[in-house]
């Protein structure tokens, strides 16, 4: 029969996004830098992208660069990646860089924030500058991830990043504002990227101006459900309480 | 819930129950009792020395109906798995870079995969400098090889060049030549596999691809019990009334499951001094077969 | 009123009254694989489902029994415990980031709708439907605890380089443990409180059973 490493290997298969994050035992970082395709991705982003931008030319530079050959990238990637597209491997790489970035270089001024609006907030801050150094190319990036073949590889980032910036922000849902939080803080995060593409304010001011409005919109949500379910639930026990006492009346 | 219930008890029994052996074939026709070095010949022992010639023996009798015999062993799926590995190394020289690779295909025989990787490098990248070697140890699969290569593109070109030349040691080779090391459903004859990879990372430069497609484990139990039976009971049965030689195919139906499975296999990749991306390898159909990367760093 | 309201809106608490601490210099053990960890998130997310669930079923029986001088301490006390093994499970899924079952609303719906239904329909058979869920309850929390204990003792202790369970799956297993207990004893209340006595018993039990084992299975995975 399976063994455990068989059985349990189907199962992971199932699990799409981020599961369960252990406290005790060590976590893989998110950019992963020990692995030869993160180590030439990486190369690429810090060294190519600002001339070349989210290119497959960037890559090959940077393959050629950690001593790897270009004609036989495919072979590297293609089995560790769902995606063909090395222009899309890098903008992932940047989505990924950039979310534990966030968190790494702001956990401890976020620590010291009273309330979960505040800290939504600043790491959306932070997220976004993180954009900066790559701003000008940033397009290139946006438009391969919302390719056709791209788009859900896409999602799944967006979704770990609304669930990173909801989680070290304090969020404490547990049902379904759970999931209309992250949906709404990924909207958030969509809408500020996109204004920000066309932003020439000093500072990216704006797109900070733009993005503080986008997530009191969020606040605003998760607790217009929870207010919208309890109104239900209210309005059916007073319902049932109406017909009991009119029951008993006879 | 009750599926959950299921699934303990696979676990548990996964412990206490290795899978056995469905079916033995035969008394073993040598005993370890002399100081003689035996490895596998299928589920034989035999003595290191003679699995070479033995080897040699079943591919030079089933070298012309070589194509009939996997067609009919794998319903024609082997096809699509060599296609989907020269479309997944995704080789050819880019236009930016002006060196071109140097191919070896190992055991390849017949070249199909020599013959796919050159195509796919230039229909994809234009790539039409590239170079092949096809190594194999036995002369009369090459020479079939070679005897196809006139009827493509490939005729007389000096861009493929046949060599006999045994996967273990690569003599004719030198170190840090190769850019793209394939072998397909050879690498299970190799008398002495680590030995064999060994080589392949002598030959490879550094940055270099080593790709392996071989037979492998079904993961799934329900589906390795039919496999099971199709294999040992269909196939030589087959080889019986296609190739009217049964010893051959039983031979190859033991030595794929002879063959070390998935991790082990991507184990002794690592040994050998390569790099594995990601877990290593690509199931096919369920694991009847597998694909294995390793980069020379 | 506002007290059963309260139930239906919950926001997850962290101490050390549900999780075991957060461990001061970092991680303990080494990585968990990969289905250990969709082991482990499956667990979470049903179980705070379960305890959601089992929450609202009391809470809906409460609702019509919370009269009864015979009853209301007996279904209250179920109660209190059921509502402490959500807290501990929404504490557990808010913590160790687990995402909650996308039909939540369904199952709070659902579990009130039963206790309310159960209730209205009589004390024998409300017992009987606690009688069902409880025994499906129970053997699943064990089936998890078969499995946390025999998969989960291969990650090494960073600092000794032996293989134990960290403090984590040690709580996890211990909470598990504890609340299989309780449930069992709620079992033992139903039964002691007529729930044999329902007519049809065998319609009323093997239905809610089959829902609760169909619920369980859609929790797991949505």
């Amino acid at each position: 029969m399976l063994s455990l490493g068989q059985r349990f290997s189907i199962q992971a298969k199932r699990c799409l996004v981020r599961s369960f994050h252990s406290l005790y035992h060590t976590e893989p970082p998110i950019a992963d830098p020990s692995t030869l395709e993160n180590k030439i991705l990486s190369k690429a982003y810090t060294d190519f992208v600002p001339k070349e931008g989210f290119t497959e030319e960037a890559v090959n530079h940077a393959a050629a660069a950690v001593g790897t050959n270009p004609s036989t990238l495919g072979a590297i990637f293609n089995f560790t990646t769902p995606s063909r597209d090395m222009a899309m491997e890098l903008a992932l790489y940047h989505m990924k860089f950039a979310r534990q970035e966030m968190y790494e270089q702001n956990k401890e001024a976020a620590g010291k924030m009273f309330n979960e609006k505040d800290r939504l907030q600043f790491y959306m801050t932070k997220r976004l500058l993180l954009n900066e150094p790559i701003i000008q190319h940033y397009h290139q990036a946006l438009g391969r991830m919302i390719l056709p073949s791209n788009v859900s590889e896409s999602l799944k980032e967006l979704h770990n990043l609304a669930d990173d910036m909801s989680y070290y922000a304090g969020d404490k849902s547990t049902d379904f504002a759970w999931y209309s939080k992250r949906f709404a803080v990924a909207g958030a995060i969509i809408q500020s990227e996109l204004f920000m593409l066309s932003d020439h304010s000093k500072g990216f001011s704006d797109t900070i101006q733009f993005a503080t409005d986008r997530l009191q919109e969020v606040n605003t949500a998760g607790r217009i459900y929870n207010s919208f379910e309890e109104w239900i639930i209210f309005n059916g026990i007073s319902t049932l309480n109406m017909i009991r006492s009119q029951v008993a009346r006879g | 819930m009750s599926c959950l219930r299921v699934q303990t008890k696979a676990f548990t029994k996964g412990f206490s129950m290795p899978l056995t052996r469905l079916f033995s074939t035969g008394p073993q026709l040598f005993q370890a009792e002399t100081d003689t070095k035996f490895t596998d010949f299928g589920y034989k022992q035999v003595p290191e020395a003679d699995k070479e010639k033995l080897v040699h023996g079943v591919f030079s009798s089933v070298a012309s109906s070589y194509d009939v015999m996997n067609d009919a062993m794998s319903m024609g799926i082997h096809r699509i798995w060599k296609r989907h590995m020269i479309n997944k190394l995704d080789c050819g020289m880019r236009a930016s870079s002006g060196e071109p690779l140097q191919f070896l295909d190992v055991a390849g025989g017949t070249g199909d995969i020599a013959f796919g990787l050159l195509d796919h490098a230039k229909e994809k990248y234009g790539d039409t400098q590239s170079k092949m070697i096809v190594a194999d140890i036995n002369a009369d699969m090459l020479k079939e090889g070679e005897r196809r290569s006139k009827k493509t593109v490939y005729a007389d070109s000096p861009r493929i060049k046949f060599m006999v030349q045994n996967g273990e040691k690569l003599d004719a080779i030198p170190d840090n030549s190769i850019d793209v090391y394939t072998v397909a459903f050879g690498i299970r004859n190799f008398t002495d596999k680590q030995a064999g990879l060994n080589s392949a990372y002598r030959v490879l430069k550094p940055g270099g691809i080593f790709a392996c497609l071989e037979f492998s484990k079904v993961q799934d139990p329900v589906l390795d019990y039919f496999y099971q039976i199709y294999s040992f009971s269909c196939l030589p049965m087959m080889g019986q009334f296609i190739a009217n030689d049964r010893e051959s195919y039983q031979y190859l139906v033991e030595s794929i499951r002879k063959h070390p499975d998935q991790e082990t296999f991507a184990n002794m990749i690592r040994k050998a001094g390569f790099y594995v991306p990601g877990k290593g390898y690509e199931n096919l159909t369920f694991g009847v077969a597998a694909i294995h990367v390793g980069v020379k760093l | 009123m506002s007290l059963i309201l309260r139930r239906f809106a919950s926001r997850a608490a962290s101490g050390a009254k549900y999780m075991a601490a957060k461990p001061v210099n970092g991680p303990t053990h080494d990585a968990l694989s990969k289905a250990q960890k969709a082991y482990l998130d499956r667990v979470i997310r049903v179980d705070q489902a379960g305890e959601l669930g089992a929450d609202l079923i009391y809470a809906g029986q409460y609702v019509i029994f919370g009269h009864s001088k015979e009853l209301r301490p007996v279904i209250r006390h179920m109660w209190d415990q059921e509502i402490h093994h959500h807290a501990t499970f929404d504490a557990l899924q808010k913590g160790l980031r687990v995402r909650p079952s996308l039909l939540t609303p369904a199952w709070k719906v659902g579990a009130f709708g039963l206790g309310l239904v159960g209730g209205i329909l009589g004390k024998e058979i409300a017992m009987a439907s606690t009688e069902a869920i409880e025994t499906v309850i129970g053997g699943h929390y064990n089936t998890q605890l078969r499995v946390l204990a025999n998969n989960f003792n291969d990650r090494k202790d960073l600092k000794t380089g032996e293989n134990t369970d960290s403090a984590e799956i040690a709580n996890i297993k211990k909470k598990i443990a504890t609340f299989r207990d309780q449930e069992s004893e709620h079992l033992s209340t139903a039964i002691k409180y007529d729930a044999q006595k329902a007519r049809p018993h065998w319609l009323i039990y093997e239905t809610v059973k089959l829902l609760t084992k169909t619920a369980v299975w859609t929790a797991e995975r949505v």
